[in-house]
């Protein structure tokens, strides 16, 4: 099983490294017009109310200000933002402006003027005058209320998601495999409890940003940091009433994503000036835009139900979610479903189990698409529950899951039944090596070394914890990729791709892969990328779906693209395809004659070849008919100071079967940054709002996420894995990295003091709260 | 007003006004390695040198640079494409945006912590010394162990 | 943000008659001024009055208003005289990059609650000292209420005293949720307490049990710490409670006076 490759599965530097290190202008904001008109959007200062006037005429009057746009200047035509597949199974609930606000930074109008200062001015000379209306702000008293967001009549789903909008509903799913009041019933230990989750914040550190031009035949040409080019593209089109035809979208690098940029936030806007004026237009959003009115994660509340038979046999789980999009409902019914969905199948070998619920609408900022997507919240349940199961068992958890999780050659009902947004597909979990995962997460930590818990100090408890957890690799049946190649002249490569890297190197993994399979160096690869007119299509980055989906299609390119330059090379020396060989460098017989080198061979169809001269290229898509699973065990040890509550994380031991690791070195990386973000969203990243629905935390002073003093060690191993399905074994990282620790360290709490914290995040106040519960 | 200082060791002049940020003026004269995320102080990738001391240009008027010397991580050169390299091999640039800001503060360090005497890298004091740098992407850890391998190699 | 006047005084007393005489607004590292992105018509830039200096003044030692939290967490002269305390307290502000800009006199008279400098500062004992010739003591300053303008010139802190110093933050770099400086000095014990929100106060009582006894030790210094926790209030903000302050306040007292007993 073990192969060895030659440029795959090695630790090659990113091929745009030493130029983003040193700071080359390389991202969307660096790369606008110096020309451009600068955007501004006015938000609402309300969490709910209708725009009774707007008077533009002194904003307007200013010198400098090119337009001022409100809901009167755009089509009205309900789309949705969200980057998804088509039909999109986001509801289309929203317009590009409205004359309804429905949470605090919802755009009321757009500004675009000569320069930043004259298009803030002119935002402060707008009046607006509004009815404000009583907003609904729990999301646990949506269901029903007699304040309905959403009244107008013109928003509609794609197909059902159970979108009920009068009652509050975005959308709504339920499922049930075996019986799960009898399996409950006849179980001789069941638990439950519920469990919440907090709206964590991207925190991506390039701020939202696009511009847009019109190219010299007219076209609108939008450079944005998007997760998804194409889906951009499309959403722009239904939203502006324009023909795809008339738009390309190109994303340049760009500062992180983490789902916050699968949606469109700016490029509405840009658009909507460009086309108003025909000038180029720039936007960036300042932090605090990014905090109030960009999407984050969906606050979630699960209620669980576990049954389990005094050997530990896990019979019965039951998980109801209820869950908050906020405004709007942009990926509320996928977000929700994947909660179960990458949850549930850990344990599949369940006589019956129950997954259903509700997503909210609320007048608080929208949720959107954020790494984990739904699992790192249902993990946080599932894996809470699965603890304390053990200790109604008095069991080992180490134990306890070895008895009840997914094996290689398994599958999983849960996995055929749902998937995202639809129903799932029915595969057999062909590479899973969380038995060996587990096994060496326990000997990393030392699980077995020394008692779970112990005071290291008066007062300071060192505790371990763990948790597992897995997610997909694309979705199947849905997410499609496709690259090109062609042989340029001096014998290297282009490889265009509409895969989008949003820094997690993918330019480079997917070129490391063509480089394998063609047999030549990275260096004579040269990518260009995510660009709607010049790259083949690629649904984008999200899902974990670009080193499965799009490398799938890039590997699939390659392997075309040598049997096109074999070919070549037969017909061109009359020998026969099968007597061809290729080394990278030079084609050869198969009985060691040499017959001629790359070099030559891009020169003699380019230049030389007479009527016979012609490209040599390749294009192959893939969509994948699975979506095989990464897994991950997570171990933690904390230490907890029970007089103030803080949990300090000492060590975090993540050990990952993503099948095989393109670049092991990225990998690493994005397991470590994951890994961090779920340390940050179970202790720092707390979320307030105030009674009238503004958000408190609007600035990175005010919403802490972990600096480099907040962690110890992060220590991550993989696993010896090979998914048949996958380019050259792999499946998927990007995900899975962030989901274990919420649960690994609710854990570890619970180890350390027996107090079970059920909400995120896990702050000192909330820790100390529960210590003195348990005293009382 | 017009300020007049040294940036990457030439002598210019900037236009702006006195209740402008150091980091948008910057940025507008086309010092793009010059990022902004916060504009709080908070998250470090804007920081530069001002007269050699590290400063977060979100945080400081621009008033304050006449007469100074800024160097931003393209006026380090040599020892920024070094250091990039240790970087680079870890893969711990994810996305890149810290990175610029990130870079110039570990040479900083680097450069204080050789003049205090440090012989073997002290993780710890790096840790504390680079705390106001943010990264949302990387988790440090690769940050670290390039900065530790670009301090053995300099030992070397 | 707009300034409509900068100006930028040479001498010490050009620039009280900027902000004393005229209203303008002193700009000290202006880190603060600039989140508070208030538009000012009038502002003095003290960047040149040559006031960003250590040094040991007879009793004491003087901290220039343009000081910055770097200048004093880096201080050798601080340092000996006080050991790590204000290095310790003063590395949880922001990262380096935002303590080489802020500044002493910033800190002073911005009243912030969340600042450690007032804290220890407080607990020292320290003074201020107004331009021209006019010195406070930074407890009767802080329970003064804010009133005409004021230029300040420098803090004198009498160096006979032995501090140490306590916190509780969310993330390392967050603002203090309660901060406590714990100190000995010439008259006695005195505990001060920050970040209630609240700026930083002193706690009487405490320092009176204090110094009722021989040596605190475990017992005195739990007690000393509850007192504390009595005599003061505390609220709300968005890092904590005020029940949150009022509980790990004691926690963080008995650690302050255990760690100066040692
Ligand atoms: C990201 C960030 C994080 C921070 N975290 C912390 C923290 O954790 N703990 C903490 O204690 N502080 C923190 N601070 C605040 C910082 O320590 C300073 O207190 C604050 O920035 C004020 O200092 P400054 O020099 O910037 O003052 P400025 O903004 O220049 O001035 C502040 C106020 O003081 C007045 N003033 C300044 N100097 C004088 C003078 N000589 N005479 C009279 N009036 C004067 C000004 O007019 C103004 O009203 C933080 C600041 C930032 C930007
Ligand atoms: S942008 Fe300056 S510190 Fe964040
Ligand atoms: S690499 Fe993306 S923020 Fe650091």
């Amino acid at each position: 099983m073990s192969k060895t490759f030659s440029v795959v599965s090695h630790s090659l530097p990113k091929i745009d490294a030493l130029s983003l290190i040193q700071g080359k202008p390389a991202y969307t904001d660096d790369l606008a017009p110096a020309d451009a008109l600068v955007v501004k959007l006015l938000r609402s200062p309300h969490a709910f109310a209708k725009i009774l006037s707007i008077d533009k005429s002194q904003a307007l009057a200013l010198e400098g200000v090119a337009c001022v746009l409100d809901w009167r200047d755009v089509p009205r035509i309900p789309y949705t933002r969200a980057g998804q597949g088509h039909p999109e199974p986001s509801p289309h609930d929203r317009f590009i402006l409205d004359r309804y606000v429905r949470f605090v930074g919802d755009e009321v109008a757009v500004v675009a003027a000569e320069s930043e200062a004259v298009a803030l001015k002119a935002l402060s000379l707008i009046k607006v005058e509004y009815e404000i209306l009583e907003p609904l702000l729990d999301f646990e008293a949506a269901v029903d209320n007699s304040l309905v967001i959403h009244p107008e009549p013109e928003i509609h789903d794609m197909f059902p998601i159970g979108f009920e909008p009068k009652r509050n509903i975005a959308a709504s799913y339920s499922m049930e495999l075996g019986d799960i009041e009898k399996e409950l019933a006849s179980s001789e230990i069941v638990l439950s409890r519920s469990y919440k989750t907090q709206s964590q914040a991207h925190v991506a550190m390039e701020p939202h940003a696009a511009f847009a031009y019109l190219d010299i035949h007219q076209r609108l040409v939008i450079y944005a940091s998007t997760q998804n080019p194409f889906h951009t593209r499309r959403l722009l089109g239904q939203a502006l009433g324009l023909p795809l035809s008339r738009i390309r979208v190109v994303k340049p690098r760009i500062g992180g994503g983490f789902g916050s940029k699968q949606q469109v936030h700016v490029e509405p806007f840009v658009s909507l000036v460009c086309l108003a004026t025909g000038r180029a237009a720039r936007c960036s959003l300042s932090r605090r835009e990014v905090f109030e009115a960009t999407f984050c994660r969906h606050q979630m509340r699960i209620d669980m139900r576990i049954g389990a038979a005094r050997n530990g046999k896990i019979n019965a789980i039951d998980m109801q979610v209820l869950s908050n999009t906020g405004a709007y409902g942009e990926h509320a019914l996928t977000v929700f479903m994947v909660g179960g969905s990458k949850t549930l199948p850990l344990y599949n070998k369940v006589k019956a189990v129950r997954f259903g619920g509700k997503v909210v609408y609320t007048n608080t900022r929208s949720a959107g698409a954020f790494r984990g997507y739904g699992a790192i919240q249902g993990n946080f349940a599932l894996e809470s529950m699965i603890d304390d199961l053990a200790s109604a068992l008095k069991m080992d958890p180490v134990q306890l899951r070895i008895l009840n999780m997914v094996k290689e050659g398994e599958s999983s009902e849960v996995y055929r039944v749902m998937g995202e947004g639809r129903e799932g597909v029915d595969m057999i979990f062909e590479s899973c090596k969380l038995d060996y995962c587990v096994a060496r997460g326990c000997e990393l930590i030392g699980w077995d070394k020394e008692p779970l818990a112990r005071e290291v100090a008066p007062g300071k408890i060192r505790a371990k914890g763990m948790a597992i957890a897995m997610q997909g690799s694309g979705i199947p049946l849905v997410d499609m990729g496709s690259a090109s190649m062609e042989l340029q002249d001096g014998g290297c490569f282009k490889l265009r791709i509409g895969a989008t890297d949003l820094g997690t190197g993918s330019d480079t993994i997917l070129a490391q892969i063509a480089a394998e399979a063609l047999g030549v160096p990275l260096s004579s690869i040269n990518v260009y990328a995510s660009d709607t007119d010049h790259t083949p299509f690629d649904v984008g980055a999200y899902a974990s779906s670009t080193t499965y989906v799009s490398g799938n299609a890039v590997l699939a390119a390659a392997k075309k693209m040598k049997a096109v330059l074999i070919s070549a090379v037969a017909q061109r020396h009359n020998v026969s395809i099968d007597d061809v060989r290729f080394d990278g460098v030079n084609f050869f017989m198969t009985n060691g004659r040499f017959i001629q080198d790359l070099n030559s061979l891009s020169l003699d169809t380019l230049y030389h070849d007479g009527e016979k001269m012609a490209t040599l290229n390749a294009t192959a898509s893939f969509s994948g008919q699975k979506s095989p699973p990464p897994y991950v065990a997570g171990f933690v040890e904390i230490e907890l100071d029970s007089e103030t509550g803080k949990i300090d994380v000492v060590r975090y031991v993540a050990v990952v079967d993503c099948g095989v690791a393109i670049n092991p070195a990225l990998a690493r990386i994005q397991v470590e940054g994951g890994v961090l973000q779920g340390i940050g969203m179970a202790l720092f990243e707390n979320v307030k709002y105030d009674a009238k629905g503004r958000l408190k935390t609007n600035s990175l002073r005010s919403y802490t996420i972990p600096s480099r003093k907040d962690i110890g060690a992060i220590v991550v191993e993989f696993a010896e894995s090979y998914e048949p399905s996958g380019p050259f074994g792999a499946k998927s990282v990007a995900e899975v990295s962030i989901d274990s620790p919420p649960a690994a360290i609710a854990n570890a709490i619970f180890n350390a003091a027996g107090i079970r914290l059920t909400e995120t995040p896990f702050t000192p106040e909330r820790v100390l709260k529960a210590l003195q519960e348990r005293k009382t | 007003m017009t300020l007049s200082c040294t940036i990457n060791n030439k002598a210019v002049r900037l236009e702006c006004s006195p209740g402008d940020v150091l980091a948008d003026v910057l940025r507008a004269a086309g010092y793009k390695e010059v990022k902004k995320a916060c504009g709080t102080g908070n998250c470090g990738l804007c920081t530069i040198l001002m007269d050699g001391l590290p400063v977060a240009s979100c945080s400081i008027f621009a008033a304050r640079a006449q007469g100074k010397t800024i160097t931003t991580i393209q006026g380090l050169k040599k020892e920024a494409t070094e250091l990039a390299a240790f970087i680079a091999a870890e893969g711990a640039e994810q996305c890149g945006y810290c990175s610029p800001g990130f870079a110039l503060m570990a040479l900083a360090m680097v450069k204080e912590f050789r003049a205090r005497g440090m012989q073997n890298f002290d993780e710890a004091e790096a840790r504390h010394y680079l705390a106001g740098n943010l990264c949302r992407c990387s988790g440090y850890q690769g940050q670290m162990r390039a900065l530790k391998n670009y301090w053995e190699s300099r030992n070397e | 943000m707009e300034i409509s006047c900068y100006h930028r005084p040479r001498s010490l007393e050009e620039a009280y008659d900027l902000v004393v005489g005229q209203g303008a607004y002193p700009l000290a590292g202006g880190a603060w001024t600039l989140i508070s992105r208030k538009n000012l018509s009038s502002a003095a830039d003290l960047s040149d009055l040559g006031l960003r200096y250590i040094k040991i003044e007879g009793e004491y030692i003087a901290l220039g208003a343009m000081a910055t939290a770097r200048d004093l967490e880096t201080s050798s002269l601080l340092a000996e005289a006080f050991g790590p305390l204000f290095s310790q307290a003063l590395r949880g502000i922001a990262g380096i990059q935002i303590r080489t800009i802020v500044t002493a006199g910033g800190s002073v008279a911005g009243r912030y609650g969340f600042s450690e400098l007032l804290v220890v500062l407080l607990a020292l004992d320290a003074s201020i000292v107004f331009y021209k010739d006019r010195t406070q003591c930074l407890a009767s300053y802080l329970n003064a209420a804010p009133g005409a303008p004021f230029l300040i010139e420098k803090i004198i802190i009498p160096r006979n005293a032995k501090a140490t110093y306590q916190c509780m933050r969310q993330t390392a770099n967050d603002f203090p949720i309660l901060s406590i400086c714990a100190a000995r000095t010439s008259a006695g014990w005195r505990i001060s307490v920050g970040a209630r929100p609240q700026a930083a106060a002193l706690c009487p009582q405490a320092g009176s049990f204090l110094n009722s006894l021989e040596n605190p030790g475990e017992d005195g210094s739990k007690r000393a710490g509850l007192i504390a926790a009595q005599e003061l209030s505390f609220g709300d903000d968005l890092r904590a409670s005020a029940e949150y302050r009022r509980s790990i306040c004691p926690v963080l007292v008995a650690r302050a006076i255990r760690e100066l007993c040692l």
